[in-house]
Parts: C-alpha cells; sequence; structure tokens
C-alpha cells in the first residue's frame, strides 16, 4: 500500500465509523439476548439450559474467531485496519471480502497490491465492499417472512438442489479469481497451487481424525503455506 | 448506513473515482457473489429461524460461525429442530457468538496492526502473494470433497479468463457455467445409481 492510501486508510474517520458499525451489531445482539431470554420460560426452556445455550454459543465461537486471525492480519495489509473491522466484523467472511476487494480494483483498473494503487482505488473498492454486502441484509430484511415456503418449494423439487448450486457457484467464482491471480506470474501460480494444495490436504486430514479446530484454521494455514512457498521461490 | 464510509471518502476527501468503476465493481461483484444473496438465507432459514437468520447475517461469517454455534446450543439443551424451543436456543447461541466474534476481531485488529508494524522485510514481501494464496485455498475448501470439480473449475477459470469476451461478465459466466456442469453431472450420477 503506498503512504496515501496508507493515510487515508487508517485515518480517524475510518477509526470512528468501524467503532459504531461494531457497536450497532454488538448492541443488537444484547438485545436479542434480553428477547430471547424474556421468551425463554414461554417456550419451555429453563434458565439452566440458558445457561447451556450460551455457554455452548461461547465455546464453539471461539475457534472461528481466532482461526481467522492470519487471513484478519493480511487483509490488514491489503486494505488497512478499519476497514477491514468494519467488513469483517460484520456481514462479510474473510474470502468473500478479499474477492470483493479484488474485484473493486480491478474495476478502476488497477491490481490491489500494484504500486501505484490510489486512493480512487481504493474508495472504488469501499464502495463494491459496501454496496455488494448490503445485498445480504436487504434480501434478509426483506425476504426473511417469505423464505420458509420457498425454501420447501425447492426442498420438494429438488432436495439436494440448493446445497450443489450455492458450492457450484463458489467454485465457479474462485476458480475465475484463482486462474486470473495465477497467471500473472510463474510466483503467483506456485502461491495459488500450494495453497489449494495444502489446504485439500488439510481438509481431508482434518475429516479423517475429526479435528474441528483444524478445520476453522485451515484458511489461514494454507495461505501461509502458500505464500511462504511463493516467497521461497524468489529467493532463487 | 453501509454507504457513509464510500461516500466519506468519495465525497468529503475527494477521492471519488467516478460512477464507471463503482458500477463495474457493484456488477462484478453481483456476478460472483449475487446469487447467494438469495440462495443463503433460504438455506439457512431453516436452522437459523426469523430472528437468529436476521442476526446471523447481520454478523456475517454464517456458515463457519453463526450456523455451527447455533446447531450447537440447540444440541445442547436436546431441543427438536424447528420448535420454538430451537429458535430461541439458537438466537443464543448466535447473539453470544456475535459478541465473541466481534471481541475477538477488535482485539486481532490492534495486535495486527502492531504485528506488521513490526515485521521483516522478507514477510512483508511474501504479502505480495495473499490473492494468489486465499483465492487458492478457497478454492480447495470447497473443491477437496469432489478434485473432479477442483479441475474443473480452474479449466473453466482458465477457459473464460483468455475468451475474448467482455470482462464485466467473467465471473458470471464462469458461476453459470459451473452450475450447469455440476447440475448435469450430479444428474447423470444419479441415474447411474438408480439404474444399479
Amino acid at each position: 500500500m503506498n503512504e496515501d492510501v496508507a493515510k487515508v486508510a487508517s485515518s480517524t474517520p475510518l477509526w470512528i465509523m468501524a467503532f459504531i458499525f461494531v457497536g450497532i451489531v454488538m448492541f443488537q445482539a444484547l438485545i436479542f439476548l434480553k428477547v430471547a431470554k424474556k421468551s425463554a420460560p414461554d417456550v419451555g426452556m429453563t434458565s439452566k439450559e440458558v445457561k447451556t445455550a450460551i455457554r455452548t454459543g461461547f465455546i464453539s465461537s471461539l475457534g472461528p474467531s481466532f482461526g481467522i486471525a492470519i487471513v484478519l492480519i493480511s487483509l490488514i495489509a491489503l486494505l488497512g485496519s478499519p476497514l477491514t473491522l468494519m467488513r469483517i466484523g460484520i456481514i462479510g467472511s474473510a474470502a468473500t471480502e478479499s474477492a470483493a476487494a479484488g474485484i473493486g480494483a480491478n474495476a478502476f483498473g488497477m491490481e490491489l497490491t500494484s504500486e501505484n494503487f490510489s486512493t480512487q482505488a481504493f474508495t472504488t473498492v469501499v464502495w463494491t465492499m459496501c454496496l455488494g454486502g448490503m445485498g445480504w441484509l436487504l434480501f434478509a430484511a426483506l425476504f426473511t417472512k417469505s423464505l420458509g415456503n420457498t425454501q420447501k418449494k425447492i426442498e420438494k423439487k429438488n432436495p439436494k438442489a440448493m446445497k450443489i448450486i450455492s458450492s457450484a457457484a463458489m467454485l465457479g467464482a474462485f476458480g475465475y479469481l484463482a486462474s486470473e491471480q495465477m497467471v500473472t506470474s510463474v510466483t503467483h501460480t506456485i502461491a495459488g497451487i500450494a495453497a489449494l494444495f495444502s489446504m485439500v490436504v488439510i481438509m481431508i486430514v482434518a475429516e479423517k481424525g475429526n479435528f474441528s479446530w483444524l478445520k476453522e484454521s485451515a484458511l489461514g494455514i494454507a495461505m501461509v503455506i502458500g505464500m511462504a512457498s511463493a516467497y521461497f521461490t524468489t529467493l532463487f | 448506513m453501509c454507504l457513509v464510509p464510500p461516500l466519506y471518502l468519495s465525497f468529503i476527501l475527494d477521492a471519488h473515482p467516478g460512477w464507471g468503476p463503482i458500477f463495474t465493481g457493484l456488477v462484478g461483484y453481483a456476478g460472483f457473489i449475487g446469487i447467494m444473496w438469495v440462495l443463503e438465507p433460504i438455506t439457512y432459514y431453516p436452522t437459523l429461524g426469523i430472528a437468529g437468520t436476521y442476526l446471523a447475517f447481520l454478523t456475517g461469517n454464517i456458515a463457519n460461525m453463526c450456523l455451527p454455534c447455533s446447531v450447537s446450543a440447540q444440541k445442547a439443551i436436546g431441543a427438536e429442530s424447528g420448535s420454538r424451543k430451537a429458535e430461541i436456543a439458537g438466537v443464543f447461541g448466535i447473539a453470544i457468538a456475535s459478541l465473541v466474534n466481534i471481541v475477538v476481531i477488535v482485539l486481532i485488529i490492534l495486535a495486527g496492526t502492531y504485528i506488521l508494524s513490526i515485521i521483516p522485510p522478507a514477510i512483508e514481501s511474501s504479502f505480495a502473494f495473499v490473492l494468489p494464496a486465499i483465492f487458492g485455498a478457497v478454492l480447495g475448501q470447497f473443491a477437496y470433497k469432489t478434485p473432479t470439480y477442483g479441475v474443473i473449475a480452474v479449466v473453466v477459470g482458465m477457459a473464460v479468463l483468455f475468451a475474448p469476451i467482455f470482462s464485466l461478465i467473467k465471473i458470471a459466466l464462469c458461476v453459470a457455467l459451473m452450475i450447469s456442469i455440476i447440475l448435469y453431472m450430479e444428474k447423470q450420477k444419479d441415474k447411474k445409481e438408480n439404474t444399479n
């Protein structure tokens, strides 16, 4: 990231906005907790069961939250801290946000990692992420009520279809994005292929040994392996 | 609300890139993930319930965090899925998960900013390969169960990349091609199983 962009990307107003967004999500989560606590007795939940549910939620969220640490740090290097906090703390996931960043930069006719990446290009990235992320919220807000019916209809017609379509869509998108990155140079190809293969190996090992912690940090580990192997080939 | 940061950058800092690139970016994004706007809420709704769906989509990280947390909270108290009790248990799970997630992310980001300022240049230069590494890894995540699909995804990706078409629709085209190829292959598989 060049200095001008870095200055904007970690400027105070962006930090303030990031903390406001994060505050809103926390506030809503607290409200939902309160409402759920109130309605717990009505659905026959004892206070012991409430505690169990809370404890289980707490324990099972630790793994995924820490699992994305490496991905987060590399996104900070690309996008600066406030934007990373804003996007990953709410709505986005690490994989889609990095893809969105790449697409936004391309839309301005630039690479994210290129040296003349400008503040204009950065602004395009922010627009792409923010507008794109709104899609889910709009859809979830507008159609949550009618979702049940749609879901039943599709299940009746073809129970496996939705799972297949969504993973096929991700395969298509990331197949393209990975190809696009890999054709830039031999080193990029090595990074992509090393990450791909280590991910496959990690996932197979995690599945066989039933290690859920390994699954959660798989993305980070595979990334580091990919980046490290690419770096070592540049030494020769 | 979500639009405050880009509006601020565009019009207060005067770094407006023009509406053309913004539109291009949005179309590129929608071509890649637009189908998920619709599919994900439909897929997760039965497990999450109405309140859970809203909260999970606000927090993000649904597939790898909110969904597992909701399910494990429901299982921990033995609530039958689809019941009112399960829905409330799920809300507890997701709400707590959102709070934990945000606290952890804030900690990591504050630490990460510091870590980035002290890392040696050798590691810094490997950050040039973040994107191929992350995209390759995510591709692996979706392909490890059926490696054939992973190979097809790369072949389709390369073919579309080099095809002389308008770049705006390239990702959307890849997504559409993969969906039709995989649906076709799954159908053939089903047919085979039925005849055996």
